[in-house]
């Protein structure tokens, strides 16, 4: 019996040092990054997606274009240095520009002794060839994905005119007031200029992982689900970056992404879990906030359903759902609700714009006028696993007014698959998007009601395609604002798109890191960030 | 022997020709359409077409089958659908990375799984069996997915022992030293179930043998312990436990998908499951291929050893 008590007792001292030891180990508050920018050093972002591909022309998703960015350059660039206000258009490849009057015609003058990093030089039959690619099917390298993708941009396209050595100009069919804000802005359709001799060696697939542009990084590898590298470009035209390498690192799981950066493993994330950001903070990491990103999260509708083409069934949906506390109670305040497809940030962004206001009452009439009894309207939500918690709060509320709808998520690019194959069943899916330029309501109309026919489901849709048309082809820079104002008002009449909330904390960084700036734009410059040593 | 082995490795070829055929015709049969992607919403319906016969996917099945198998005997498989470049460079780099991971959690299940048995077994009915028994118990429950997690909170967040993911430093030039430190933590989390599985069989074989007549007879004649434990004991279960190490690297093979994504292991669980959210047949089929093929390969291996190890089989039949 005594040997017995010896034993338990060994075993409880073991156990209790065992949670000293774990206590003792808590939290240690980094030491802030040197004041001073220092040169060199590598800096290792944690991004919540791989990436798709690094041909500028077909790749897609934001996380790419926050790589793609430093490999590939824009005529026009964003001022991204500071986090308040639309970032202003400054001089990139293009020194300066004229716009015609009737916002069709642009003019570039290009800035010269610039060189791709294949050693080539950039110039106007090097931008004539990368646009021949996506808007010219005589071409020898017309490339039919290519076209689709960029068609966002310029569809309108008339002429691409080379008008000497360094300039070139752009004809479009229609007024595009939005063109110069497009050409720096996206995560799709990417107006980077790769090098046309490495196109030429690598082929139309090869370029994807051949990627030769003329920006501050230049591509070093790939190891696909691993990293990617870029290191410092040592013939850059412009001014020297801080860092000589930056990592980029998929982490698709939320905790383990979150481990990485408090373990050091990188000094950057992306889509910071709500539930961390307290934690972060009280380990000595900034999780900087940002109320003007132009990012929305909004779920559009499948009209194949046949309780989805009734718009008091759509109307009746967005009034059962509160986004104020959807925001405030899921997101832990670190998200705004949104109640126009204007998202913040947008320059026509209008904060006091609601398509429906949160009236369940209102809500259960519409569904009784539509002929509906209780638990007959029934619908799939689909989702990304990140936007499963507020799925489960719409399912809460729609069950308050009487719609039975089910919840299915998937990790992101399974999400993808599964929402570009949609089936009769399924209800609302969800969209993640936003613009800074203003014409981000007639893209967005376009992708989720346009191509879906959902115009045929509303009796207002013609005066929202006339509104939009109105707004798309107007160019006076002075009505502009309005006009796109009145035709996301316009639109919201349909109920034919349902925007939910946008974020306000978004990247967490290390101490190590200094000069970080999250700008009101969906990506940031890595231009000024430095590691210390 | 050699004979037997032949006749083995010959009963492969019809065995791996039906997997390919279930491989390729399960892959056909998932409800996503290849070509309906992200970017095909902005194509017309000319355009997806184009693309469809420009990969072969308007064939009839059996000639689709027919030019995988092609593309897999000449150069490892096609061109993935998704990515774009071929299948060879986007499997098999994350196969090895996987086998890496495997090889880890084999050894710590064979390793750990033996000796958490053996102690329990010889210490059979004491407080450290019951406490041992505990945690396999309840181990032996634990979803893999939390399991992880736990893992990493606990030796990289708070202890700060080992890194959170990944496979090696990206800091560093990399070394096996930094290999190993990386591979520690998912291969546990890997191998706990099968560890656990090993260590009950273990503890039960000791007990049992601990108990027969022959041991009691050596311990009757003055035979120490530990050459009755090592020798005897320790030779008369080593067959069942090379069997079932064998049969465990297949749960291992499944547990591993969730393991590589929760510590961001590049292998081949994330390859499939990005195919599978794309509907990447020729990434699918291939890297299930490479799976398949490699499960069989260790039940062969495993089956050799026996034979290798059974003196009645070694001396008998061949």
């Amino acid at each position: 019996m005594a040997s017995y008590r010896r034993k338990l007792l060994a075993w409880a001292a073991v156990a209790a040092s065992l949670v000293l030891l774990l206590a003792g180990c808590g939290s240690s508050g980094g030491s802030v990054a040197g004041s001073q920018p220092r040169d060199g050093g590598t800096l290792i972002v944690g991004q919540y997606q791989e990436v798709t591909q690094f041909d500028p022309n077909r790749q897609y998703s934001w996380e790419t274009w926050r790589i793609d960015r430093n490999i590939y350059e824009t005529l026009v660039d964003e001022d991204l240095s500071s986090p308040t206000g639309v970032p202003k258009i400054v001089p990139k490849l293009a020194t300066s520009w004229t716009v015609s009057p009737d916002a069709t015609t642009y003019t570039f003058q290009l800035r010269q002794g610039v060189k791709f990093s294949d050693g080539t030089p950039f110039n106007a039959q090097a931008a004539q060839f990368n646009v021949r690619r996506f808007t010219d099917p005589a071409f020898q390298y017309y490339d039919k994905v290519s076209a689709s993708t960029m068609s966002l941009v310029y569809g309108d396209l008339a002429s691409f005119k080379v008008l000497g050595d360094y300039t070139v100009q752009y004809v479009f069919k229609h007024p595009f007031l939005d063109f110069l804000r497009q050409i720096p802005n996206s995560g799709n359709a990417v107006s980077g200029f790769f090098s046309p001799d490495a196109l030429k060696k690598h082929g139309q697939d090869g370029l994807a992982d051949h990627p030769v542009g003329t920006g501050p990084f230049t591509f070093a590898e790939r190891v696909r689900g691993d990293h990617t590298t870029l290191v410092r470009n040592q013939d850059y035209w412009g001014p020297r970056p801080h860092l000589d390498k930056v990592i980029f690192k998929p982490i698709g799981d939320d905790q383990s992404r979150v481990a990485a950066l408090q373990t050091g493993a990188v000094d950057l994330i992306s889509r910071v879990p709500p539930d961390s950001v307290s934690t972060l903070e009280k380990g000595g990491f900034s999780v900087p906030e940002n109320r003007g990103v132009p990012q929305i999260i909004y779920y559009s509708y499948n009209f194949a359903n046949p309780y989805l083409q009734d718009k008091r069934v759509r109307q009746a949906i967005i009034e059962a759902v509160d986004r104020k506390q959807l925001a405030a109670n899921i997101y832990k305040g670190y998200a705004e609700p949104a109640t126009s497809i204007l998202n913040q940030g947008n320059e026509a962004h209008d904060a006091s714009a609601v398509d429906y206001p949160y009236d369940p009452d209102a809500a259960k009439k519409l569904l009784t006028d539509a002929g509906y009894r209780p638990g007959q309207v029934k619908f799939t939500i689909l989702s990304d696993t990140t936007g499963q918690p507020t799925a489960e709060y719409i399912q809460q509320a729609l069950q308050k007014i009487g719609i039975d709808a089910s919840v299915q998520s998937f990790e992101w690019i399974t999400y993808g698959t599964r929402s570009a194959n949609l089936k009769p069943d399924d209800g609302l899916f969800l969209g993640e998007w936003g613009y800074v330029a203003a014409n981000w309501v007639q893209i967005a109309h376009a992708y989720s009601v346009g191509k879906r026919d959902g115009d045929k489901y509303s009796d207002t849709s013609a005066a929202t395609v006339q509104a939009i048309n109105a707004a798309a082809y107007n160019s006076d820079p002075a009505k502009a604002n309005q006009l796109w104002q009145a035709a996301a008002q316009a639109w919201a009449k349909d109920a034919t798109v349902f925007p939910l909330l946008s974020f306000n904390r978004y990247y967490a960084v290390s101490s190590r890191v200094g000069g970080f700036v999250w700008p009101q734009q969906n990506h940031y410059d890595l231009a000024k960030v430095w590691v210390a040593s | 022997m050699v004979r037997r082995i032949l006749w083995r490795l010959g009963g492969l070829v019809p065995l791996l020709f039906v997997i390919s055929l279930l491989v390729f015709f399960i892959a056909q049969a998932g409800p996503a359409d290849p070509v309906q992607d992200v970017q095909s919403q902005r194509m017309s319906a000319e355009q997806i077409a184009q693309i469809r016969a420009a990969y072969g996917l308007d064939l009839p099945a059996w000639q689709q089958y027919l030019n995988w198998v092609r593309d897999m005997v000449t150069h490892g498989g096609g061109i993935s659908l998704s990515v774009r470049s071929p299948v060879s460079g986007i499997v098999f780099p994350a196969f090895v990375n996987t086998l890496i991971l495997i090889a880890g959690a084999t050894v710590l299940t064979v390793v750990l799984g033996v000796a958490i048995g053996f102690v329990s077994g010889i210490r059979h009915g004491r407080l450290i069996d019951r406490i041992v028994m505990l945690f396999v118990q309840v181990g032996s429950n634990l979803p893999i997915y939390w399991f992880g997690l736990i893992i990493i909170w606990l030796t990289a967040v708070r202890l700060k022992w080992l890194p959170a993911g990944g496979m090696h430093d990206l800091r560093g030039d990399g070394g096996t030293g930094d290999l190993l430190a990386h591979l520690i933590a998912p291969a546990f989390a890997a191998s706990l179930v099968s560890m656990l599985i090993i260590a009950r069989f273990v503890r039960a074989a000791v007990i049992e043998s601990e108990q027969s007549d022959y041991i009691r007879t050596y311990r009757s004649q003055g035979f120490g312990r530990a050459a009755i434990l090592g020798k005897h004991i320790g030779r008369n279960i080593l067959a069942p436990i090379v069997n079932i190490t064998g049969l465990t690297i297949g749960s291992v093979l499944t547990g591993v998908v969730f393991v590589e994504t929760i510590f961001s292991w590049p292998g081949i669980g994330s390859v499939l499951l990005n195919a599978i959210a794309g509907a990447d047949y020729p990434v699918i089929q291939s890297g299930i291929l490479v799976v398949a093929t490699s499960f069989v390969l260790v039940n062969l291996v495993t089956d050799v050893v026996l034979d290798l190890l059974n003196p009645r089989l070694r001396h008998g039949a061949a």
